[in-house]
């Protein structure tokens, strides 16, 4: 059968289903697992492609259902927590617990253990779904077996209808969020419009729609636009081993992903690896490659059914050090896109748009126009069916049905209003479009009066070919004064005097094109994690907690920082970075050791070795045949040297 | 050297067809062949194991439409002038004899970007026959730099005028699909080492199937049998095929055991005509063989004879033997027919068999109609895949394929196919 025929076959089947279910999660389930055949999950193993269809993963939820009706006694209406990463087990402990008549809790595994283990106490938690090993939250483990058991015919089974979710990890606080079938019905209703809308993310390659589980299902954008948008329709979860660069890549090339949805952490990570390889290649490349980008914007707003295929030719080389040829659809959400990522992604053929949404509302609004003027405005679109939004004061209010019908904040748990206040300031367009232009604690007030979003001051910066692992712009106020609009730049630990003066030239360089009123008054340092290790971006009011508690330190200048700084700290870390290419201890790496015959490394390990050293000093040191470098000191004398 | 190899390669290509076809007589295999054949989009690193210099021109005709490159030591390069010419045309790529220069890996990763293909002999030396020799972890890491496919190819290395060779060209792989971090030793040691057993495998299914000729005389009763019964009966015997899992069930190759519940006497010709394609081999209680005509028609179709009375080793081993031949075999483990009610309890000989031979189980379940001469509905699941031999793990792969069947019934029952 054809494609669209068939699309429009399934699509009208399950609006139909999706009109006049009730609200509760069997319908839900029921819908969900009536694809037999098609498979619901893959993923690699071994290099094996390994896929479950969704008639098997239907046997594994009853089966574990039962386990786990006997194992709590037939016990309902408790919160169980699901300590699993993207995995199949994950849907199976999902749709288990619901099954056996009790709550899943999908608790936010990048929360620090202390968060983790206050909100399973305050919410009651008394059991958590483990897969190998029990947990360490101090909660009773019902771990999966490795074989099920038998199902007895006459088996039973009656659903719950709550779940229970916790926040991201960028704020660091106990919120939790509850969602009833029918709340989660309505976030699903949503897509029956978005399918109406746009024909785009219908897109398929070879036949089928295959979507990359990059964002946890623990998380409300995965939860919804991954996991329950399209397995309502049978598409397929490609689920990641890692989340390294090189593994997601590969995953997407090697499984013909077709949608990637993501947070921009992701697309700006693109751009700048891009950027820098770019770079790396010279002046002509360079200004080639910005010719194409402009060129290509320019073919696909004009022609934009045969523009973007004609794209694809001259981006070939770059397509396919990215994704491959598969990708048909992106989304980012989250939190701000650079302007400079969306475009370069929507000009390089891969199709970016901007989404929007919160965990106390669901997904609420997703750019879906075809014309890609409309998409690189960065604009949220408009609100989606069950969505109502209002701008009171600049800050965005959302009301709908699919907004969850309580919240528990530290324990204590609070029925929301029927309008929720999110704190984002945004603006609307002639066009009824929504922009969101950042978080009403991080603007900061000018000298004139004029509020400054940092999140449009920071895309104009790019560190990254200089040693700076992140940086911060926000609001930083000294002995109660009034914020002034500040940077905070985490160095790398190898960074030198020479790097820091190379880093304030380019912040001047940048700096000084921007208006009075935006500029940046104060630059500070620091060798401290700004950023939350499990968070995906800068939290600042991360970053302002701990520069009140004292736990980030700044200084103005590298010197000033480290008064004692000595030659012996690039020794201490060229020898680190042997011992790490070795897997050896660092007590037996002198200085003068010879790499080959003294340390028995290998020709791979100097390999690893001169990309470590490159990727840690950002250097570009090649094979010298003549003056091989082989020992410490050799490289320590050579930093020296050639260093910026 | 760019015109003179766009010359050369493909003249040596069409000359050298006659030397291919007497030389080689390349048999390839695929292991899973909806997902590899030997076109290959875009850049990609072709891991091969090494026997003599001969690997490369078998490869140099295995893959005919492409250029592939070899990465060659310093010493093959400039062995003679001729080879050093030939090798410079298919433009492989040299290992400097210095062990701290790995350029041959930045040369490797730029051709492979602009979407060339390469191959790699990580063992660096000639291996014997039939056995491998520690494999250098590098192709990891070209292949991560990459960010492109490794197609692993699995040679025999049988190759003269009276010999023939083997070959199977393996699933694409990535290299994050056995490291995490490429700059960790220890992770790409292990992956090297689990990139090496996933050759052998290949190697060993290699053999078996290389022992399953595509005609035998010993096999001429089966296929014969097959072909003339099935003239006869062919209308008669409606068979519909509901592939319920990932895969559809014509499309596994090499040894599987088809495990079905058993309705009835006509269940073997239902399988038979659902696999037509292949030969299925089944085992036959002892029962039916009555006199020796009879037996020697049920031998001749493939069937096994099994003691269900006592533990029959000799009936297992020859199971296992068909498997390792890289045949199907058809089981019903119930044991008996059970024409009413619910499927009985496996026995653990599926499992073992499964074990002993590393072979994996498709569950099937066929539904009963009405009258023998009705549509027969078959519906197909997902394989189970073969657990490591272990006596106490024997009873639950029994139980997941029963457990799998018992789910396809409810499909079936849903679907409206079982007669109440």
């Amino acid at each position: 059968m054809n494609v669209e025929r068939y699309q429009q076959k399934i699509i009208k089947k399950y609006t139909k289903i999706i009109d006049e279910a009730k609200g509760t999660f069997e319908e839900i389930f029921d819908a969900n697992f009536s694809h037999n055949k098609y498979p619901i999950v893959e993923y690699s193993e071994d290099g094996k492609i390994i896929k479950i269809s969704y008639q098997e993963m239907k046997r594994r939820i009853v089966a574990f259902s039962y386990y786990l009706t006997n194992k709590l006694d037939n016990r309902r209406d408790l919160y169980i927590a699901i300590n699993l990463e993207n995995s199949p087990e994950w849907i199976m402990a999902f749709w288990g617990i619901l099954m056996s008549g009790n709550k899943p809790y999908l608790m936010n595994l990048r929360h620090p253990d202390t968060l983790i283990k206050k909100s399973l106490n305050d919410l009651g938690v008394e059991y958590s779904v483990d897969l190998h090993e029990e947990n360490k939250f101090g909660v009773k483990s019902v771990l999966i077996p490795e074989f099920l058991g038998e199902i007895p015919s006459d088996y039973k089974y009656e659903f719950a209808n709550e779940i229970a979710l916790s926040t991201s990890a960028t704020s660091m606080e106990e919120k939790i969020c509850f969602y009833s079938g029918k709340e989660l019905l309505s976030q699903m209703t949503n897509i029956k419009e978005i399918l109406k809308q746009t024909k785009e993310v219908r897109r398929t390659y070879h036949q089928t729609i295959k979507l990359l589980a990059f964002l946890p299902f623990y998380h409300i954008f995965g939860l919804i636009t991954v996991y329950f948008w399209f397995t309502f329709f049978g598409y397929t979860i490609v689920l990641l081993k890692d989340y390294s660069p090189q593994t997601i890549l590969s995953t997407i090339k090697k499984h013909e992903v077709t949608h990637l949805f993501a947070v921009p952490l992701l697309w700006h990570t693109i751009e700048d690896e891009l950027v820098k390889q770019v770079k790396a290649r010279g002046p002509e490349v360079e200004k080639k490659f910005y010719d194409g980008i402009e060129k290509s914007i320019r073919v696909q707003s004009k022609h934009p059914i045969i523009g973007p295929k004609l794209i694809k030719g001259p981006f070939k080389e770059i397509r396919s050090s990215l994704f491959g040829d598969s990708i048909q659809f992106c989304i980012s959400g989250g939190s701000y896109l650079r302007s400079s990522s969306l475009k370069l992604m929507n000009a390089i053929g891969y199709p970016l748009y901007c989404g929007y949404g919160a965990t106390e509302i669901g997904i609420t609004s997703v750019e879906l126009s075809k014309n890609i003027k409309d998409r690189l405005r960065n604009s949220v679109g408009y609100p989606l069916a069950s969505i109502e939004y209002r701008i009171v004061d600049n800050v965005l209010v959302v009301k709908g049905e699919s907004n969850c019908h309580k919240v528990m904040i530290n324990g204590k748990t609070i029925k929301t209003d029927e309008y929720y206040i999110t704190n984002d300031i945004v603006h609307q367009d002639e066009t009824g479009r929504y922009y969101i232009d950042g978080r009403k604690s991080d603007i900061v007030i000018a000298d004139n009066g004029e509020n400054i979003n940092p999140d449009v001051i920071e895309e104009l910066f790019n560190f990254s070919s200089y040693p700076v692992n992140c940086f911060s712009i926000l609001g930083l106020s000294k002995e109660q004064e009034k914020e002034t609009l500040s940077i905070v730049i985490e160095l790398k630990q190898t960074a030198l005097k020479k790097d820091e003066e190379a880093i304030r030239s380019y912040f001047d360089s940048i700096n000084s094109t921007l208006d009075m009123t935006q500029r940046i008054k104060n630059i500070y340092f620091t060798f401290d994690q700004i950023k939350n290790p499990a968070a995906i971006k800068v939290s600042r009011k991360y970053l302002k907690a701990h520069l009140d508690s004292g736990d980030i330190k700044l200084f103005t200048s590298i010197i000033n920082s480290n008064e004692e700084y000595k030659q012996t700290s690039l020794t201490n870390t060229l020898i680190k970075i042997f011992a790490e290419a070795l897997r050896m201890d660092e007590d037996k790496i002198k200085p003068d050791s010879h790499f080959l015959y003294d340390l028995n490394g290998t020709s791979l390990d100097y390999f690893t070795l001169l990309s470590m050293i490159n990727e840690q000093f950002s250097l570009e040191i090649a094979f010298d045949v003549n003056n091989p470098l082989v020992s410490v000191s050799d490289f320590e004398k050579y930093i020296m040297e050639n260093k910026k | 050297m760019k015109f003179i190899s766009a010359i050369l390669i493909p003249i040596m290509k069409v000359t050298g067809i006659p030397l291919e076809l007497l030389f080689f007589k390349r048999k390839t295999y695929y292991q899973y062949r909806k997902m590899q054949k030997r076109t290959i989009k875009g850049g990609a690193l072709i891991v091969s194991n090494h026997h003599s210099f001969w690997d490369y021109i078998m490869v140099f005709f295995l893959f005919f439409w492409y250029k592939v490159r070899p990465i060659v030591s310093y010493e093959i390069m400039h062995k003679n002038k001729v080879l050093t010419f030939f090798l410079r045309v298919v433009g492989a790529i040299e290992v400097s004899r210095n062990p701290l220069d790995m350029d041959y890996i930045n040369k490797a990763v730029e051709l492979i970007r602009k979407g060339k293909k390469v191959i790699i002999y990580p063992e660096g030396h000639f291996a014997p026959i039939g056995k491998f020799l520690p494999f250098s972890n590098s192709y990891l890491k070209i292949a991560q730099e990459a960010n492109c496919p490794i197609i692993p190819l699995y040679t025999d290395g049988h190759y003269g005028f009276f010999k023939r060779n083997h070959v199977m060209v393996g699933t694409p792989v990535y290299a994050s699909d056995f490291v995490s971090d490429i700059n960790d030793k220890d992770d790409r040691e292990q992956g090297n080492s689990r990139f090496v057993s996933n050759m052998k495998e290949m190697g060993e299914i290699t053999e078996k199937r290389s022992k399953t000729p595509l005609f035998t005389f010993k096999m001429f009763p089966m296929d014969f049998g097959k072909v003339f019964i099935f003239a006869h009966i062919w209308p008669f015997i409606r068979v519909k095929v509901h592939n319920c899992g990932t895969r559809k069930h014509n499309t596994y190759e090499g040894p599987l055991i088809v495990s079905a519940n058993h309705i009835s006497f006509t269940d073997p010709i239902v399988l038979i005509k659902a696999f037509f394609y292949r030969r299925l081999h089944f085992l036959i209680a002892k029962e039916v063989y009555a006199n020796k005509a009879r037996n020697a028609g049920l031998n001749g179709l493939g069937g096994i004879k099994i003691d269900r009375q006592s533990f029959d080793i000799d009936a297992i081993n020859n199971a296992c033997d068909v498997l390792n031949k890289g045949r199907a075999l058809l089981v019903f483990p119930e044991g008996h027919i059970i024409r009413e009610g619910e499927i009985d309890a496996f026995k653990n000989g599926i499992a073992i068999m499964s074990a002993k031979t590393k072979t994996n189980i498709l569950p099937i379940y066929i539904a009963k109609s009405k009258k023998w001469y009705h549509r027969h509905h078959i519906f197909v699941g997902d394989v189970v895949k073969y657990s490591p031999f272990d006596m106490k793990k024997m009873t639950s792969t029994a139980l997941e394929v029963s457990s799998k069947i018992k789910a396809l019934e409810k499909i079936a029952k849903d679907g409206g196919y079982l007669n109440d």
